[in-house]
């Protein structure tokens, strides 16, 4: 089963601990205190100490006698052999140099017959063209190792872009089942669709640059705008960048047809920021969103239609009545209705 | 070990224990912070305000580094996780499955039994392993209170190991052996892969367990050392609803359910009233757009196919074998013949749609996108910037969403459905009132 005692943090931490005593001889009751402190929950260290170290689990006891010899090695579950193997069925595994012994006398959890994804669209990667396979073992081994990528690739109008960039992440969208490259290249942050990749090779550089025809207006964010992980901010900040994001949103949903458990569902990726009742039926709320991705917000908004009214930014509410207008004007042209 | 000054754990709560023993308890409350962020403590049914407080606390402590952002609707107070889903490396609700409550015997009993094993290197019988494992932990000071455990709870423990599958049984004249199950995979050579579909595929906590046993090194006896890496985590993720984990309990069961061809008793919380059906599971679909997960099944009282949303789903009782299963699978084909999205309840009767789009040479990427996102459509280009899309769907009111994204670009619109139109019209109108729009254009 999934929820099990033996996946809990309480195994873990006592798993830990063990190992630290049967492997180290030398060891202060203190720094076993700060192993749990580290791997344990916040709550629940003080719980996890009085367990383990006060002797309740007779593996530990006061006077530090230790019920076992060997560090504990713990095999797997049938449960995680058969996602494991489950994987193996899955295109996106080709990706990844796996050794695949050990998986022969389980079942998968699941096939493809048994789970889908029934709104992506369409534009999936070519995750069984070896050269894509390539390319994506590079850029992973180029953001693993710290090195720099050489890399040239034909841009959505067919021109050929070349960079030299130190990649930071790979970026997985479910949405359209692709991989694209979140690269630094100098002042630059430049996104790259993987599939898109023609030729693409570790190197070592001083200088990143970017090289695109003049008449293709590629408009790149300026280095540290996009990259926004918790982890990434700290490296941002170590390279001299500052990494916030200012975009905010604000729209009235109005609760027809279930329209606010729709849209909550639908907005549960992006940060919330506020969100207040105004009466039974109109909910304000606030989010932030990438301006890299504004057309998709615009996207998400429209789909709801009136239901959703924006307030702010201005940038927003323009895009959403030229949409409108367009679309009367289309319809009075037309003949079609209105 | 040696002695010092001891210094004292960072809680100062020495008898909190944020174990839970059962998921449901929980799910609720962590619906409402994650997902639906204007709901207070008087809103959530909570049994009591403490219940509240308690599942507040767990969220914070459990969130981590990812914030719990406090907001006020009318003075009242109100909480909600408020994190860009790309800032997240690791599903934060993962933790919920790792605070399962301990038995103190069973965790005491499974290092023992690890260790036991390694040593005699052999199978044991029941009695062998309880010698072996009083010899253990006769040597610690509160050992006595184990006196107290019983040969039939001992079996009981062993047999829950093996049905995990960490202990395989062999029976010998009338005498079972137990021995532990090797652990053949290079678990190392999955890291990368485990980062990636431990957020991407379902029961993904899966992967974070096994990620878990990486980062311990104690999968194998000789586990391999990770390469020297710059950086932990090398994927992001966008459409990343990490509310899914609130159902993988559920969703574990109807997979199992559709493995074994079994019919379910569910019990089904539509916020409005609860009910009780029996189903037979077929497939689960998820929707990358909404956010949702749903499950096709027969609804075997009323003999008719029915999609069920995941997460109303609160329990699910195992029943007999369908006899028929393979027949009825079938179903699933017919379905997504015609499947749009989750609408099923005309099915097999279709509706038709027509929408024409207009561009110009400066919008093409409108019908790019309308080309990629057809589904079960079809489109034809009726020149350089029109083109036509055609589809026969259960529901063709279930496309308006969709619909309205190209909003601006519909030249015509049409279906057999003649609500569609009317709605779109009516709400091109709302529009102009909502926005201040003069619809003298």
């Amino acid at each position: 089963m999934i929820f099990d005692e033996l996946y809990s943090v309480y195994y873990d931490v006592a798993a830990r601990v063990l190992k630290k005593l049967t492997s180290c001889d030398n060891i202060n009751k203190n720094d076993l205190i700060e192993l749990i402190s580290k791997y344990s929950e916040a709550e629940n260290d003080g719980y996890i100490c009085e367990k383990l170290l006060g002797g309740s689990w007779n593996l530990i006891d006061r006077n530090d006698n230790i019920s076992i010899s060997h560090f504990p090695v713990q095999p797997l579950t049938t449960l995680e052999r058969r996602w494991l193997k489950t994987l193996l069925n899955d295109p996106r595994i080709r990706l990844f140099d796996i050794a695949t012994d050990g998986l022969d006398n389980v079942e998968p959890l699941w096939t493809a017959d048994d789970y889908r994804v029934f709104d992506t669209s369409g534009t999936s990667d070519p995750w069984e063209d070896q050269n894509y396979i390539n390319h994506f073992k590079c850029i992973l081994r180029a953001i693993k190792k710290g090195l720099d990528l050489e890399v040239e690739w034909a841009s959505r109008e067919g021109y050929t872009c070349v960079s030299v960039c130190r990649p930071k992440l790979l970026e997985y969208a479910l949405l359209d089942d692709k991989f694209r490259l979140l690269a630094f290249a100098g002042e630059k942050e430049i996104t790259i669709n993987v599939a898109r990749i023609t030729r693409c090779r570790t190197c070592q550089s001083d200088a990143y640059w970017i090289e695109f025809p003049a008449d293709l207006d590629a408009d790149l964010p300026d280095a540290n705008t996009r990259l926004t992980s918790q982890n990434q901010r700290q490296q941002a900040a170590k390279l001299g960048g500052e990494v916030s994001n200012d975009n905010t949103v604000t729209f009235i949903i109005h609760d027809i047809d279930n329209a606010y458990e729709r849209v909550l569902l639908d907005f549960a990726v992006y940060q919330k920021q506020d969100l207040q009742k105004l009466d039974h039926k109109r909910y304000k709320f606030t989010l932030c969103y990438d301006k890299a991705n504004f057309n998709e917000l615009i996207i998400r908004l429209l789909a709801y239609g009136p239901k959703v009214q924006v307030l702010s930014p201005k940038l927003v509410v323009d895009k959403i009545v030229e949409h409108v207008k367009r679309q009367a004007e289309l319809f009075r042209l037309t003949g079609s209705k209105l | 070990m040696s002695q010092s000054s001891v210094i004292e754990p960072r809680s100062c709560c020495m008898t909190f224990n944020a174990g839970i023993k059962n998921l449901n308890t929980v799910r609720g409350y962590f619906k409402e912070f994650v997902i639906y962020a204007d709901k207070k403590k008087s809103d959530c049914n909570a049994k009591s305000p403490k219940t509240y407080d308690n599942n507040l606390r767990r969220a914070r402590s459990w969130f981590g580094i990812y914030n719990i952002h406090e907001g006020k609707t009318r003075g009242v107070k109100n909480y909600f996780f408020s994190v860009d889903c790309r800032d997240i490396e690791h599903n934060p609700l993962y933790t919920m499955y790792k605070m399962h409550n301990v038995n103190d015997n069973t965790i005491c009993f499974y290092f023992c039994l690890l260790d036991i094993m390694r040593d005699v290197q052999r199978p044991m019988t029941l009695s062998e392993i309880i010698e072996a494992w009083w010899a253990h932990i006769a040597p610690l000071s509160q050992s006595e209170a184990m006196s107290v455990i019983d040969e039939r709870t001992l079996r009981n423990k062993l047999k829950s190991f093996e049905e995990t599958g960490i202990l395989r049984t062999q029976k010998t004249g009338n005498k079972y052996y137990y021995s532990l199950n090797n652990n053949e995979i290079d678990l190392e050579s999955w890291r990368d892969a485990l980062h990636f579909f431990s957020e991407t595929a379902p029961l993904g906590v899966v992967g974070s367990y096994l990620l878990d046993r990486l980062n311990r090194g104690d999968y194998a006896e000789e586990p391999r050392s990770p390469e020297p890496s710059a950086i932990e985590m090398p994927f992001s993720f966008k459409h990343l609803y990490i509310h899914h984990a609130l159902d993988f309990e559920i969703v574990e069961q109807i997979f199992e359910a559709i493995k074994e061809h079994r019919i379910i008793h569910i019990k089904n919380d539509k916020r409005s009233h609860v009910s009780s059906q029996n189903i037979l599971p077929l497939k689960i679909y998820l929707s990358a757009r909404g956010g949702r997960q749903y499950v096709l099944a027969l609804n075997c009282d009323a003999n008719k196919p029915a999609m069920y949303r995941m997460d109303r789903i609160e329990k699910i009782t195992f029943k007999s074998v369908a006899k028929n299963y393979n027949e009825l699978k079938k179903i699933i084909l017919e379905f997504e013949k015609n499947q749009w999205g989750v609408s099923i309840d005309h099915f097999p009767m279709t509706e038709h749609i027509e929408m024409t789009l207009q561009t110009s040479t400066d919008d093409l990427y409108i019908l790019q996108r309308l080309e990629h996102e057809k589904r079960i459509g079809t489109v034809i280009k009726l020149s350089e910037t029109r083109y036509k899309y055609v589809a026969d769907v259960y529901s063709a009111h279930e496309m308006m969403p969709w619909i309205r994204t190209f909003m601006g670009y519909i030249a015509e619109l049409t279906s057999s459905n003649p609500i569609v139109e009317q709605k779109f019209n009516d709400e091109l109108k709302d529009y102009f009132k909502l926005y201040g729009v003069n619809d003298d254009i």
